[in-house]
């Protein structure tokens, strides 16, 4: 099964926080994990996620599509093990950090 | 390299513990998931009785990268704790003395997968699946519940919630991202993760790694924090219809000075960790964010020494990494070495935090 319609990242940036929260009130989107919003220049922002047919403008906010997350996702399936590269016992996973 | 899949965390960490019998245990969840997978969590430690850290991922399943950060941190642990090497992550350098500190003087408890078959889904079908699998309640469609709003921590939303609050949680089980289960702690993944605390006491912080924004949010998610009224606490029914709102006086969720300085001493430990990787700002933030939460995990920890002081006390930390759910692998193995030095730093920190 996969997903019916293209979900995009979306920027919405406004003046204060209580601009924003009407903003994000009136997109109803996909909050992402946790809604928090972010300082951003004079601002405040925060990237949620909308499927294409719910992009919209608000009145309090700029909306700014950054990303086709359904098809980025779609394609970094491509990056998943398939088998199981520690099947064998003796195939210990070593981690990134350098043993120094 | 690319992604872990579920069975690959599985089988990395019993090889971890077949490689290393004197400093690990393995340790197998009671509660198989939905579609009958087992998970594990591996214990880093060589003695017992020390101050415990347990280390979450995959709750949410299109956060890709923190169950493979958590599986490197183990490894990378096990492995410079075995050659007497410190570990270097980017510009953050930890010596071989605090590997040592970490692996011989406290316990990480590492459960890098609580969400299995919701990462086999987003990996395989649905890149965006955020639930597990829960089959629907009456077969029709709309499967899975977010184990991040299952935990009993305020979990029935519209009893204790204010109702303008726009709590991020919902009763529906058609809602695509947080239906919050039948009832409190109904799931698997959920009663795993309790099931650690409550047979674990040593357990002193849980640190929910999900992605992604960046930040690293501590205590409260449920309302802005206060520390001049003790009596408004979320055990107190006079507040339910009450919580959540911002900026009123109505209500806030309190927290003593002194927790409240050591949430954010150890989070700033956090972010000045993450930070010397790279460059890359993980501001510090409480979780009460744009809008309050119930039933999360790091509330959840944090509250049950309240609900019930018989519990130890666990201080509750979020990280959302990076900076998207899936990042190429080559971004992602830079949010592991950032999630390894925050963990890190962390773990090094917590004996020094009061007892509480
Ligand atoms: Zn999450």
């Amino acid at each position: 099964m996969t997903p019916d319609e293209p979900v995009f990242r979306v920027r919405v940036e406004a003046a204060t926080l209580d601009d924003l929260r009407s903003a994000v009130d009136d997109l109803e989107p996909d909050l992402g994990c946790r809604a928090v919003a972010r300082a951003e220049g004079d601002g405040f922002a925060i990237d949620v996620y909308l499927p294409g047919s719910r992009l919209a403008t608000t009145r309090s906010a700029t909306v700014t599509v950054l990303a086709d997350e359904t098809e980025n996702g779609l394609a970094r399936q491509a990056e998943v093990g398939r088998d199981n590269r520690f099947a064998a016992r003796g195939e210990v996973p070593r981690g990134l950090g350098l043993k120094e | 390299m690319t992604y872990l899949n579920p069975a690959e965390v599985e089988s990395a960490l019993e090889n971890l513990a077949a490689a290393y019998p004197s400093a690990t245990e393995l340790i197998t969840c009671p509660n198989p998931t939905h579609e009958g997978r087992t998970t594990r969590v591996l214990r880093v430690g060589t003695r017992s009785g020390v101050d415990g850290l347990l280390l979450l991922g995959g709750v949410h399943a299109r956060e890709w990268v923190p169950p493979d950060a958590l599986v490197s941190l183990a490894a990378d642990l096990l492995e410079a704790h075995g050659l007497g090497t410190g570990l270097v992550y980017g510009g953050q350098r930890y010596t071989a003395d605090e590997v040592r500190h970490v692996v011989e003087g406290m316990a990480v408890y590492v459960f890098p997968c609580v969400n299995p078959d919701g990462r086999a889904h987003s990996q395989t079908a649905d890149p965006l699946w955020r639930k597990n699998r829960r089959p629907h309640p009456r077969g029709g469609g709309c499967v899975g519940v977010d184990v991040n709003r299952n935990f009993d921590f305020l979990w029935d939303h519209t009893a204790k919630f204010a109702p303008d609050s726009r709590v991020a949680t919902s009763a529906d089980p058609c809602d695509r991202q947080v239906y919050r289960g039948p009832s409190a702690a109904s799931e698997p993944e959920t009663r795993n993760v309790v099931w650690l605390l409550d047979t674990r006491p040593d357990i002193r912080v849980l640190v929910d790694v999900h992605s992604a924004v960046p930040v690293i949010l501590h205590a409260w998610g449920s309302d802005e924090n206060q520390s001049t009224r003790p009596e408004q606490t979320f055990l107190d029914p006079r507040f339910d219809g009450l919580r959540g709102r911002p900026r009123d006086s109505a209500y806030g969720e309190y927290i003593t000075p002194a927790d409240l300085g050591a949430v954010s001493a150890l989070s700033q430990r956090m972010r000045d960790a993450v930070k010397a990787v790279r460059g890359v700002d993980y501001p510090v933030e409480q979780a009460y964010g744009l809008y309050p939460t119930s039933g999360a995990s790091d509330d959840y920890a944090y509250s049950r020494h309240f609900a019930d002081p018989a519990k130890t006390k666990v201080h509750g930390f979020t990280i959302e990494c990076g900076r998207t759910f899936q990042p190429s692998w080559a971004e992602a193995e830079q949010v592991i070495r950032e999630v390894g030095s925050a963990a890190l730093a962390l773990a090094l920190a917590v004996p020094a935090a009061p007892p509480g």
